[in-house]
């Protein structure tokens, strides 16, 4: 049942958002062909000028239109008409969640993805040369540096990379199916939770900086720079670690938070 | 079986009324294969149990008989269907009769209007 | 068993009215069910309790003995009231669709149904007429072997002529096992096909009996019961 409800949630992003992508890729082209014509001339800075200004934009734009893509993707097909019919699919509210999350992940990582590839469709030929090599320069450097550690680190990276975009959706799932529980005006509730949940974020934030700098004496510095000096390796791990397992925190309790709306509080318009 | 169906009645004794009327008429012949339940039921527009109903009713008053998973057929005995018809047709002419009755009209001046009437 | 649908006691408050004040309902396998009511009754409100579309503030609701979840949901065939399908769909792919989530689909059956009504699988869904759309969303639902087929107003969009098609892919495509529950304000279109009639009224059953009854008892059809029962609804100057 997992793979069907998969496959369809990505047919139906297939049509919204592969043509941007398509489009990122053809500006990318576009921005390679007018290097065909490099003079020294106002004419061709000014458009090489604006062709670069078009590529940003249109990666940037990219960007926040797959994610308006993919939360519009949540909102409309559960909680619209359409959530008639997606909800009477005999489906758990778990799976809609979770594979709803997976779609959307897959769709944001390859947004990335693309947008690294058409970096190198921008600069194709020697440029794209250079920046191989330089990568491969620094890949090496950071192997013989960390030796066995490497490996981890990138998959530590990885790891941290695909959870922080779960916990990004799933924060936006848990703000929208919250929105649900009112009884008017359910988008507006979503956008205010959000807004509400930023806000809390910040103050906690605030008063655990506050507390910390008034506590400056109190911290241990020496020791701890003792720690990551004898453990230089380690304390990267122990990094990368916690903000794993922060980041998987934020998830379940999200992800919670929707399914206990969707399980116990659905009320279709 | 194309007559309308008063809503106002119960539907399956009426269209038990209406398929011994068929049978008594020869408009479905002795040992003759009849529309399936379903089949019936949606000519007719009615529930398909309505239906199952009226089949077996008629089976119980040997109209119809069933033939297990080949369907409904009319019985040899048609005799019963005509009783049907004949106690129908005493039924209404006992009611015209009634009703001719209060409108003042004596069997002397009926025959007269039969008479005028076949004339016509 | 024959018992395919229990409803104990619900109610459904919402912020300041109560759009269902207690209902008890049973209903038995076989058997096409009207439930009738004028607008604002309750009808939807206890039909999308009853495919869990909502969540009731009292009661409990038992599917083949289930509360509903994805076992209630495959045995469940559900028309909803409005057009709930994406409209940038083709028929083609709406089928896929219901073929791979639901296990009692008959593709079969669906393509025969739409080539009798000469809908192309290719079309669009948008492209098609409303009345078009509706047919498609019953033939969809019709398609299904459930044993719960539960029918929001299948009539009220259509015209007459389309309702004997309604009324006849209905009747032709259920299981004899299976129960119909269809609810409508039309009733004298469809009466002929009811086996039973549950009123509702202001959130309430106020009555639950077989259509034959209805008639032998009262020598009336369900259509004409119902107005008498109704007559005095609402505030207008006529209230007593």
């Amino acid at each position: 049942m997992c793979n069907k409800l998969y496959k369809h949630e990505m047919l139906s992003y297939l049509r919204k958002w592969l043509p941007i992508e398509i489009i990122i890729l053809c500006v990318a082209l576009l921005g390679r062909f007018v290097q065909f014509f490099e003079a020294d001339t106002n004419a061709y800075n000014v458009i090489f000028g604006s062709t670069m200004f078009f590529y940003g934009t249109a990666i940037v734009v990219s960007f926040v239109l797959t994610f308006v893509v993919c939360i519009k993707r949540f909102h409309n097909n559960l909680f619209t008409g359409e959530g008639y019919l997606t909800f009477t699919l005999p489906v758990t509210p778990a799976q809609h969640i979770l594979i709803k999350a997976c779609a959307a992940v897959t769709v944001t990582i390859s947004t990335l993805i693309i947008a690294v590839l058409s970096v190198f469709v921008l600069t194709a030929g020697e440029v794209a040369a250079e920046i191989f090599k330089a990568a491969a320069y620094i890949l090496k450097e950071f192997f013989e540096v960390c030796n066995a550690h490497a490996i981890l680190y990138i998959a530590e990276f990885l790891i941290l990379l695909i959870l922080s975009v779960f916990s990004g959706m799933l924060l936006i799932y848990a703000c929208i199916a919250l929105g649900q529980t009112f009884n008017r005006s359910r988008v507006g509730w979503a956008v205010a939770i959000y807004f509400i949940y930023y806000f809390i974020g910040r103050i906690i934030t605030t008063i655990l900086t506050t507390v910390l700098s008034l506590s400056y004496d109190s911290i241990p510095f020496e020791k701890i720079g003792r720690f990551i000096e004898q453990n230089p390796f380690g304390s990267v791990h122990i990094f990368f670690g916690a903000s794993i397992i922060f980041t998987f925190i934020g998830c379940a309790l999200f992800y919670l938070i929707t399914h206990f709306v969707i399980k116990k509080k659905l009320n279709l318009e | 079986m194309h007559r309308i169906l008063d809503k106002n009645k119960p539907l399956c004794p009426q269209i038990c009324e209406h398929i011994c009327l068929d049978v008594a008429f020869g408009e479905l012949k002795p040992n003759e294969r009849i529309k399936s339940v379903r089949e019936a039921a949606v000519a007719v527009g009615v529930n398909p149990n309505t239906m199952q109903r009226s089949y077996e009713t008629l089976e119980q008053e040997g109209i119809l008989y069933s033939v297990r998973g080949s369907g409904w057929f009319v019985s040899e005995n048609v005799e019963k269907a005509k009783l049907t018809l004949d106690k129908l047709r005493r039924e209404k002419t006992k009611v015209f009769f009634n009703e001719m009755e209060n409108l003042g009209m004596t069997a002397e001046e009926l025959k007269h209007y039969i008479k005028e009437w076949n004339n016509d | 068993m024959t018992e395919i649908l229990r409803v104990d006691g619900l109610v459904k408050k919402y912020a300041k009215t109560e759009a269902l004040k207690g209902i008890s309902l049973t209903l038995n396998r076989g058997k096409i069910v009207g439930l009738l009511g004028p607008n604002g009754s309750g009808k939807t409100t206890l039909i999308k309790i009853i495919n869990g579309l909502l969540t009731p503030t009292e009661g409990e609701v038992y599917v083949d003995g289930k509360k509903p979840g994805v076992e209630t949901k495959s045995i469940v065939a559900y028309l909803p009231d409005a057009i709930y399908l994406n409209s940038w769909m083709t028929v083609k792919q709406i089928v896929n669709y219901f073929c791979d989530f639901y296990e009692d689909f008959r593709p079969e059956l669906a393509y025969k149904m739409l080539e009798n009504l000469n809908i192309s699988p290719n079309h669009k869904l948008k492209t098609l007429s409303k009345g078009n759309k509706e047919k498609v969303c019953l033939i969809l639902t019709m398609s299904r072997n459930a044993l719960l087929y539960v029918l929001d107003e299948p009539i009220a969009g259509v015209d007459p002529a389309a309702r004997d098609y309604v009324i006849s892919t209905i009747i032709n495509n259920y299981n004899p096992d299976a129960t119909v529950l269809l609810s409508t304000h039309l009733i004298s279109d469809i009466e002929q096909i009811l086996d039973e009639a549950v009123f509702i009224q202001n959130g309430k059953i106020i009555l639950h009996k077989t259509v034959e009854e209805i008639r032998e008892e009262n020598g009336k059809s369900v259509d004409e019961l119902f107005r008498e029962m109704f007559r005095w609804e609402g505030t207008g100057p006529f209230t007593p």
